[in-house]
């Protein structure tokens, strides 16, 4: 489409900075006004967006990532004009409908019904012109039998269904959706994406906030990525997706090794109770290591692993059977392994060892594992120890489009086109 | 002039506020919208009953010579009525649009104007029941068909007000006492429920009648009263009370656009 290079951007965000004052910074009476007016502190509140300058291309799809409190919905809704800017200017150019939160922009008292009125009222859409669309978006949002009922009486799933079937459906030039759409059903998710890939189609510039870097990734051409207010990078979505992973990641090793250290004693007292077994040999813990033999907080997805199996003997035993077992956090039985038939691991004495398991391509996908741990004597008949699934194990990956708990390694041949006009 | 433009696009929006609003106003009441009418109508009875029977109060003489002091009453009244609706109004209902603020964009004066189109509805009919009354006593004129007049004047210089009054209560909610305290001494500095007659020419040493006059507000009451009550036409009177609320109103509106960007982190 040629004209798509020569529409103006659909919304300039020129360095704009928001700070909120918090409730001791303002003054509430008109003693107070008077009294504290020297004494005010130019830098009181709290600055949820600093400095940010960014260009969202007409009919371009838009990211917003960051963490908890990085300042993407402050952005949003600076974009829809619900806040303004403490300093620098946003201009847009279209109708926006804005989507931000649980029944944004619904009145309680009123019925569904109403609300979509009111909500087309809000846009300048009148009620001769809206009623055309009211059929519509109560089949979308699948409320006929409620629609005449007052909003307060919803649930978060049916307020959260109104609320998006409101937005798409007055045909807004810019539609800013926050991450609203995870309380929906699955099957309501899927119809919201199917519609905003619709609108996408359509021309609709669409500025979108999520936690799922995935979506965000095959949804979004463009990605800014927010840290504390400030702006950290902006440009194709995969680029920026993999360096706030990558920040992600570090920040979650940091974390993590100082936490293991002084976690480890701690957990083990108050975990024992999670082992059973005759206790001639248990097993200590499991290091996570790396290619270059150093511990590690967390493991990665698709790179080396070591589990070194930590054990205590207190008496001697004879070619025990090491295993482990990962279970991911929903329950799943992801997998397992055991010395048992593969290594012969003689006569144990008294004190203290290790077996190491490496993998040279850690296969399982990003998210919170736990391992449980045991040992039986070579005949499987006496279980010197077991110990329940309390070792945690967690994955990060770079890859934002992992599907399930484990890669599947191998390689797609040629695609071969079969024309059956021959 | 773009915030005309803004309000006149979102005439929607106005409907449906100054709806919410009426509907909500006799919600589960069983005689509804009689109160209305009963309301005035009290109004009416007992002041006749307490100031012709217990008080013997002694009006001004109508147009057609009667003296009712109840409708002398009355006639101040609904243009009272409308005037300190307006002004205490916007802050309620810029209130109880607080929550949509924070969550979808919209000129917050669309509130302010379908809570006045609907407060408006009120003093219609306070003001039909008069003019009926009138005409029915037999004290019709053709002044009265610039009651509808008055009454708008009336409405747009209390929104001015109103205006101002719903950001400052926004920033500090002692504003609304403030306006109270202040409205009910207005009340009794405005020939209302007195005739000017009995105010002394002198009192302290000052011109009280003529500082009374002075009182913008009572252009307003005044020329309701002309036009009601005592059926005539002052051109003046109506071409001041014109200015002062176009002026006002403006002014009042404009403040609230420039300031109610932002309100919504207030409320």
């Amino acid at each position: 489409m040629a004209d798509e290079q020569t529409r103006p951007p659909a919304i300039v965000v020129d360095h704009v900075s928001k700070r909120f004052l918090l409730q001791e910074d303002r003054a509430t009476s008109i003693k107070e006004l008077f009294i504290s007016r020297r004494t005010r502190n130019p830098d009181r509140g709290f600055k949820a967006v600093r400095d940010v300058s960014l260009e969202v291309p007409a009919g371009s799809t838009f990211g917003l990532i960051g963490h908890n409190g990085s300042g993407k919905s402050t952005l949003l809704r600076l974009m829809a004009g619900i806040h303004q800017p403490t300093s620098g200017t946003i201009t847009t150019s279209g109708r926006i409908s804005a989507l931000l939160e649980l029944g944004s922009g619904f009145h309680p008292d009123l019925t569904g019904r109403e609300n979509i009125y009111l909500n087309g009222a809000m846009l300048g859409i009148g009620k001769k012109e809206m009623r055309g669309n009211v059929e519509a978006i109560v089949e979308f949002a699948g409320l006929e039998e409620f629609i005449d009922q007052p909003v307060k009486v919803y649930s978060s799933g049916m307020y959260v269904r109104l609320g998006f079937a409101v937005s798409v459906h007055v045909e807004p030039e810019i539609l800013l959706v926050d991450e609203v759409m995870a309380v929906g059903d699955e099957e309501f998710q899927r119809r919201c994406l199917e519609h905003m890939y619709r609108l996408r189609r359509e021309g609709v510039t669409i500025v979108f906030v999520s936690h799922s870097l995935g979506l965000v990734e095959s949804m979004c051409e463009t990605v800014a990525w927010l840290d504390h207010g400030k702006l950290m990078q902006v440009g194709p979505a995969a680029e920026v997706c993999a360096s706030y992973l990558g920040m992600v990641n570090a920040d979650e090793a940091g974390r993590r090794s100082a936490e293991v250290e002084e976690r480890d004693a701690a957990r083990q007292i108050e975990l024992e109770h999670e082992r059973t077994g005759s206790g001639e040999i248990r097993t200590v813990h499991i290091d996570l290591i790396d290619e270059n033999w150093a511990r590690l907080g967390h493991a990665t997805t698709g790179k080396p692993l070591t589990f070194r199996v930590w054990f205590d003997s207190v008496e001697q035993v004879t070619n025990p059977a090491f295993t482990f077992d990962i279970f991911h956090e929903n329950g799943a039985h992801v997998t397992g392994v055991t010395t048992h038939g593969r290594v012969d691991t003689g006569v144990i004495d008294k004190g203290q060892g290790f077996i190491d398991f490496t993998v040279p391509k850690l296969s399982l996908h990003p998210g919170h594992y736990r391992i449980a741990t045991a040992i039986v004597d070579g005949a499987g008949l006496n279980v010197f120890d077991k110990f329940g699934r309390v070792i945690p194990l967690v994955v990060v990956g770079t890859d934002t489009v992992a599907r399930g708990l484990v890669e599947l390694s191998g390689e797609f041949g040629p695609l071969s086109a079969h024309d059956l006009g021959f | 002039m773009s915030q005309l433009r803004t309000i006149w696009d979102h005439r929607p929006l106005v409907a449906n506020f100054a709806q919410r609003e009426l509907k909500a106003r006799y919600r589960r009441s069983l005689l509804g919208w009689l109160w209305s009418l009963i309301n005035p109508l009290t109004t009416i009875l007992v002041y006749s009953l307490v100031f012709s029977v217990i008080f013997r109060a002694e009006p001004p003489e109508a147009g057609d010579g009667s003296a009712f002091f109840s409708l002398y009453l009355f006639s101040g009244l609904v243009v009272w009525n409308l005037f300190s609706t307006m002004i205490n109004g916007p802050m309620d209902w810029l209130g109880g649009v607080a929550d949509l603020l924070r969550k979808i964009r919209f000129p917050a004066d669309a509130a302010i104007f379908g809570g006045a189109v609907s407060a408006i509805v009120q003093t219609l009919i306070e003001a039909a029941i008069l003019l009926a009354i009138m005409l029915a006593i037999g004290n019709g004129s053709l002044a009265m068909l610039a009651m509808p007049y008055v009454l708008v004047c009336t409405m747009l210089a209390g929104l001015g007000v109103g205006f101002f009054v719903s950001i400052a209560n926004a920033h500090f909610r002692d504003v609304r006492y403030l306006v109270g305290v202040v409205l009910s001494v207005v009340f009794f500095l405005v020939p209302i429920v007195y005739p000017p007659s009995i105010v002394p020419e002198r009192h302290w040493g000052l011109p009280l009648r003529d500082l009374i006059e002075l009182n913008p507000v009572v252009q307003f009451i005044d020329a309701g009263r002309d036009a009601s009550y005592f059926g005539e036409i002052h051109w003046a009177r109506l071409g001041v009370i014109g200015l002062i609320s176009v002026s006002v109103f403006f002014a009042g509106w404009s403040y609230f656009v420039r300031k109610s960007v932002d309100i919504s982190e207030e409320l």
